[in-house]
């Protein structure tokens, strides 16, 4: 994973925020991890709207892990908000899913995900999302 | 009657057969006749002929030929007024009682069939030449047309005076009207009743013609008759068919409508249905979704004390934690079955042709059982018609539970089918501890146990989901057993024509 590249977390529940961050830590991933509550604070903060506009401070993520049980705008919503957004639709966004039937209806919306990870956050599952889209970028680097 | 003539060089079968074919040209025309007469019926000369017009051609042939004229019936009784009737036979003998019966006998007489020619003789009173001819229409004798009271020249006076007195007349007056009558030939009257004869043929002929007619014209009125009532009869049937017609098309429309009244109220049901459905399906799965989440935050809680403060804890304390980390994961295998098992109401099965050994080998494979408990099929399974995942489902939960409670580390699991009338019968058996006769009925009860749940892994939803999956398959399930021996579980799955899915 490229050192430049933040990290987006958009997750609700603290314990569940925690197995994330543990599973970067065990893999030594050093790289910038923002973290907002749910999908309105999330686009705030990739808006660059307050109180997110210090753009150092919150850069603008290289993947956006997404949560999609979250209070006052839930997944779906913010993924669809983003992928409909022409500046923010080509962050790679992977979903955190309770179950494979929850793929599924995730899927049947039609909105491009760049995978998906069934929670808990299992290390050895989330270094495969990311080689899956350090591979997407590359390509699209060679473009 | 004309003689038939012989032909003596034709030899004795050729005549035989000429025989029979005249007999039969006799009996056809016998046929004919009696037709005719039927149709004739009750016809008399006055229904045939106009009286008035025959009384015309008497008169004027009794004047021309100068002889009495009279038609009469086949008994000799007057049909016509007579026609120059002489005085003599006219006042003087058919006044009295004795000459007119004779007279009539004379006349009936004379009224005899004769189809070939006038009858010609002398009158069985005085000797007076009379004729008589027939009238016939076809073959029956309707009338008669007499002629006669013409004399000779010469008389025999003393035979009259005879006559005179006997029929008890005045014999002056007698000769004296004899004299009057009319003289004529022999030859001369012959002529007279040849005419006679040939204009009654013409007369039978017209006659003949003439009922012909009448009958076609009856038989004309009679079919316009018939025809008119069937007409009308007709005209009743189509009526009726037509009301008939009318009253189903009214049944059909009522059929419609109703029909379209029950649809509507059969896709109301089932969208109503649906909803309650899947109202269920989220309900259940809103339900486990929110009890897992919880569930997975106090898991990851207990897995983090353990991997970072597992060193500040005591035995008793790691102990406790381990315990902790066990409860979570019953717990959530616990949310699973329940959501399963609520489930299988809602699925609907896909009935396939499967075969049964397959499918066991599959579920074997993933299930891994130890090599100290081989799990073998015995002989061969059928191929059965039933939903793949239930009966993955099945051979799961039975081989399974086989496995965790065999009770011992070595033993056996076999699996088994029995051919019935109808259903297959299949058998998991194995070898372990056996299941005491009273808890048969409760094992098949959710979440019931028969060990502590420490000891065996167990959400208690195997049984009771092999329960319900069978009943919904059409068959049965139930346990054998004898504790320290082992435990048969069996299951049964109707048979179905293969090929045939319901």
């Amino acid at each position: 994973m490229k050192k430049n590249v933040s990290i987006l977390l958009v997750e609700d529940d603290d314990v569940d925020a925690e197995n994330v961050v543990r599973a970067l830590k065990r893999n030594r991933i050093t790289n910038q991890l923002s973290i907002t509550r749910n999908g309105e604070e999330a686009l705030s903060f990739l808006r660059h709207t307050p109180p997110y506009t210090d753009t150092e401070q919150y850069p603008r993520p290289g993947i956006i892990l997404l949560d999609l049980n979250m209070p006052v705008m839930n997944g779906i919503e913010f993924l669809k908000a983003v992928k409909t957004d022409d500046h923010l639709k080509r962050i790679p966004v992977v979903v955190l899913t309770t179950s494979r039937e929850e793929n599924d209806r995730v899927e049947s919306f039609k909105l491009s995900v760049a995978g998906y990870i069934i929670k808990p956050v299992e290390f050895e599952k989330f270094v495969d999302a990311v080689k899956t889209i350090d591979l997407y970028w590359t390509l699209s680097e060679l473009n | 009657m004309s003689k038939i003539k012989v032909d003596m060089k034709k030899t004795k079968s050729e005549l035989i057969r000429e025989l029979d074919q005249l007999r039969q040209r006799n009996q056809e025309l016998e046929a004919i006749q009696k037709r005719e007469d039927k149709t004739l019926g009750d016809l008399s000369f006055d229904d045939i002929f106009n009286l008035e017009e025959i009384q015309v051609l008497q008169d004027s042939f009794a004047a021309a030929a100068n002889v009495a004229s009279i038609f009469t019936d086949p008994g000799g009784r007057p049909l016509t007024r007579p026609s120059n009737f002489c005085r003599l036979c006219r006042d003087v003998i058919r006044s009295t009682e004795k000459g007119l019966a004779t007279c009539i006998r004379s006349d009936a007489e004379l009224g005899r069939p004769h189809p070939h020619g006038p009858i010609v003789r002398k009158c069985l009173s005085v000797g007076l030449w009379e004729a008589g001819t027939s009238i016939f229409v076809g073959s029956r004798h309707i009338a008669n047309w007499l002629v006669g009271q013409v004399r000779e020249e010469v008389v025999d006076q003393e035979r009259m005076i005879a006559y005179a007195r006997e029929i008890g007349t005045d014999e002056e007056t007698f000769l004296s009207a004899l004299e009057d009558v009319p003289v004529m030939s022999e030859t001369q009257f012959r002529n007279v009743s040849g005419a006679l004869f040939q204009i009654a043929q013409q007369l039978s002929m017209m006659a003949l013609q003439n009922v012909q007619q009448g009958i076609d014209i009856f038989a004309l009125q009679e079919a316009g008759k018939e025809l008119k009532k069937h007409r009308d009869h007709l005209e009743e049937l189509v009526a009726e068919r037509t009301a008939e017609i009318a009253r189903r098309n009214k049944e059909l429309k009522n059929e419609i409508s109703e029909r379209k009244r029950v649809e509507k109220k059969r896709k109301e049901l089932i969208a109503e249905l649906e909803r309650t459905n899947n109202e269920l399906n989220d309900f259940a799965y809103i339900v486990s979704h929110d009890l897992k989440a919880p569930l997975r935050g106090i898991r990851s809680l207990a897995d983090w004390l353990s991997e970072d403060h597992a060193d500040v804890l005591s035995p008793e304390g790691r102990q406790h934690l381990q315990k902790l980390q066990t409860r979570t994961r019953w717990m959530n295998e616990f949310i699973d079955g329940i959501l399963q098992y609520s489930r299988l109401g809602q699925v609907e099965p896909e009935p396939r042709n499967l075969d049964c050994n397959s499918v066991v080998r599959e579920v074997i494979a993933t299930l891994s059982p130890p090599e100290s408990i081989p799990v073998t099929i015995r002989g061969t399974l059928p191929n059965v018609v039933y939903d793949k995942m239930f009966l993955s489902q099945l051979f799961r939960h039975l081989i399974e539970n086989a496995l965790k409670h065999m009770g011992k580390p070595k033993g056996n699991v076999t699996v088994s089918c029995t051919g019935h009338k109808g259903h297959w019968e299949f058998c998991i058996r194995d070898n372990g501890a056996g299941i005491p006769k009273k808890h048969f009925q409760r094992i098949f009860k959710i979440f019931q146990t028969l060990k502590p749940r420490s000891e065996v892994e167990s959400t208690g939803i195997g049984l009771p989901m092999v329960r319900k999956i069978t009943a919904r398959g059409g068959g049965t399930a139930w346990v054998e057993s004898t504790e320290g021996k082992g435990s048969s579980f069996y299951f049964t799955i109707p048979k179905k024509k293969q090929g045939v899915v319901e």
